[in-house]
């Protein structure tokens, strides 16, 4: 038998044979092995929308952690709250002081007009966390029988009006750089100002935030915007700068994004793609670190809207490409991962607008970006920038 | 879950529910092609065991696949070019299989006992073919796969070696040694 009929016999033999049908159960065991995750059952398959659930469940996580900071922020639990606060402790002690006698003008000695600082210290000797009464601070006046204890200072620079006492047993209450020139006292030689200065109240604007990010993306090579969408979710870190509208924004952002790929524009290892190849579709996963400045067009005590400009550096962390592969007779789907594969660093410029409402000291924004591609980045070297919105909560330090 | 009889779907239904990745539409494609699956596999295995696993992996990728496969404009080569496209899904994941050095740790148990007991009983006037594919399960996974992919699927040489990742030269020796070995195994049967 030569070979090509040794080759005809085979050939013949396999087009003559009549497929058979699939047996009994072979589907359901095919579906529960292969198609379904271990241990879950068909009426439990997942929708479409949880395939990436890890990614989802990571920023949904980061929501719900920034959601509880904030809901505490703006509601304390009883049992949470920490130290109580000074004006409650103020009220506990109005309210557990004996009343004077009806027709009488008597007041309690514990709140004798004439003893500011002795009021001071009654207050303060319930007073068991650092939230000092402060002569620096502004509090609600105090009422009872009707009448205003004015004796609580509202403003800046009462100290003199204290008590000796006071001035004896606590801290001083101010930096002593607020006072002029000519009226600081001199210091002796060891003197340090950091161990006896009593560090200033939380602004109310403070200049330090750091949130959380949770957004989508979508993968855009050559201004070709992907359909699948992507995550991001990270950290954020705020700096104001001075009394300007300007603050510099930094942090670190993981982000998962998936992008469709023109044969011209992928370039793997510095070569063209074979004409062969169709359908590129590529994922990634990159960690970002975002330098950015930001500029309040709009800034008002509650809301602000901004713009904000600035690079990231990327590092690619993980990449794969799904293509189809045409061997002359029908196209076959190939999934290759590339990880590793090509450069891996590479730069970003950044550009977004957005929004922040605040609630005292914890703001929301959303912000829109564009990622602009400063380089060509991964497997194919592809300008691979992207769209999307983030979502931040920030807090105040 | 019932499913109605195959020949009241037509092809074009059942891959455009599978792009859907609908699960009934699915099913009645795995169940219409799982035999022409298995037909090709067993010729690029060692063993029938290996070839349900290979057809179950093949399925997997076709219906991860199914949403770039290409219909033709004219329906009446749809079938021709489906089974062209899930034949070369089939030896491509059949290839692979074998030249993947984790696949033993990875195998899942598909209960082959009770699919082959059900696939014996509907091929029993087949046994021209099988036998032949018995012969070429004999041979090693290279001659196996270099011989299927020449005197079967038509590959040429230069196409064997680039799928199989092996020299053109090395695709012809293959196909020289395997064409001997049949030879010799057909001969045992004769006598």
């Amino acid at each position: 038998m030569d070979d090509e009929a040794l080759d005809k016999l085979f050939r013949d033999a396999a087009s003559r044979f009549q497929p058979p049908d699939a047996p009994e159960g072979a589907w359901d065991d095919f579906y529960k092995t292969k198609m379904l995750p271990a241990g879950e059952s068909a009426s439990q398959r997942r929708p479409l929308i949880l395939r990436r659930s890890w990614q989802l469940a990571a920023a949904c996580l980061l929501l719900a952690i920034a959601g509880m900071v904030w809901m505490l922020q703006r509601h304390p639990l009883p049992g949470l709250a920490g130290t109580p606060s000074a004006a409650g402790i103020a009220s506990d002690v109005i309210k557990n002081l004996p009343l004077p006698s009806a027709g009488t003008t008597e007041v309690p000695a514990a709140l004798n007009p004439n003893d500011p600082g002795k009021v001071l210290r009654s207050l303060n000797a319930v007073t068991t966390g650092p939230e000092l009464l402060l002569p620096g601070k502004e509090y609600a006046p105090l009422a009872h029988n009707g009448r205003d204890f004015y004796d609580i200072p509202k403003k800046a620079g009462a100290e003199r009006e204290h008590h000796p006492a006071d001035t004896t047993q606590r801290k001083p209450y101010f930096s002593l750089r607020d006072k002029p020139a000519g009226e600081r006292p001199a210091f002796p030689g060891n003197y340090n100002p950091f161990l006896t200065e009593t560090s200033p109240a939380r602004p109310a604007n403070s200049r330090w935030q750091v949130g959380l990010i949770a957004g989508s993306n979508l993968g855009m090579v050559r201004g070709d915007v992907s359909k699948k969408p992507g995550l991001n979710a990270g950290l954020l870190v705020q700096r104001k700068l001075g009394q300007s509208r300007f603050s510099v924004e930094s942090g670190v952002v993981y982000e998962s994004m998936t992008y469709d790929v023109n044969n011209a524009d992928f370039n793997p290892n510095g070569n063209p793609v074979s004409s062969r190849v169709s359908n590129i579709e590529g994922s990634c996963t990159m960690i970002d670190v975002p330098v950015n400045v930001r500029y309040d067009v709009v800034a008002s005590k509650k809301n602000k809207a901004f713009v904000s400009t600035g690079v990231s550096p990327t590092v690619i962390v993980k990449q794969s490409y799904i293509y189809d592969f045409d061997r002359g007779d029908g196209p076959v789907p190939i999934n290759r991962d590339v990880s590793g594969k090509g450069k891996s660093v590479y730069a970003v410029a950044n550009l977004s607008i957005g929004y922040e409402q605040k609630w005292e000291h914890v703001s929301v924004q959303i912000a829109p970006y564009v990622k602009i591609p400063m380089g060509e980045i991964g497997y194919g070297n592809l300008s691979l920038g992207g769209v999307g919105t983030q979502i931040s909560i920030k807090k105040d330090l | 879950m019932s499913v109605p009889p195959k020949t009241e779907y037509s092809l074009s239904s059942m891959v455009g529910g599978c792009k859907l990745g609908i699960p009934s539409w699915q099913r009645r494609l795995y169940e219409q092609y799982f035999g022409f699956s298995l037909s090709v596999c067993l010729r690029y295995t060692a063993s029938r065991e290996e070839a349900l696993e290979m057809v179950n992996d093949g399925f997997v990728r076709v219906f991860r696949g199914m949403a770039h496969f290409q219909e033709p404009e004219d329906q009446e080569h749809l079938s021709k070019v489906f089974m062209s496209w899930l034949k070369k899904i089939m030896i491509h994941t059949s290839i692979n299989h074998y030249q993947s050095a984790k696949r033993k740790a990875e195998r899942v148990d598909t209960g082959p006992g009770e699919l082959q007991a059900a696939a014996t009983g509907n091929m029993a006037d087949h046994m021209a073919y099988l036998d032949l594919v018995k012969l070429i399960q004999q041979l090693s996974p290279a001659y196996r796969a270099t011989f299927s992919l020449f005197a079967i699927e038509g590959f040429s040489h230069e196409e064997i070696a680039q799928t199989l990742g092996i020299s053109v030269g090395t695709s012809k020796s293959n196909l020289m040694k395997a064409r001997k070995n049949l030879r010799e195994m057909l001969e045992q049967l004769n006598e």
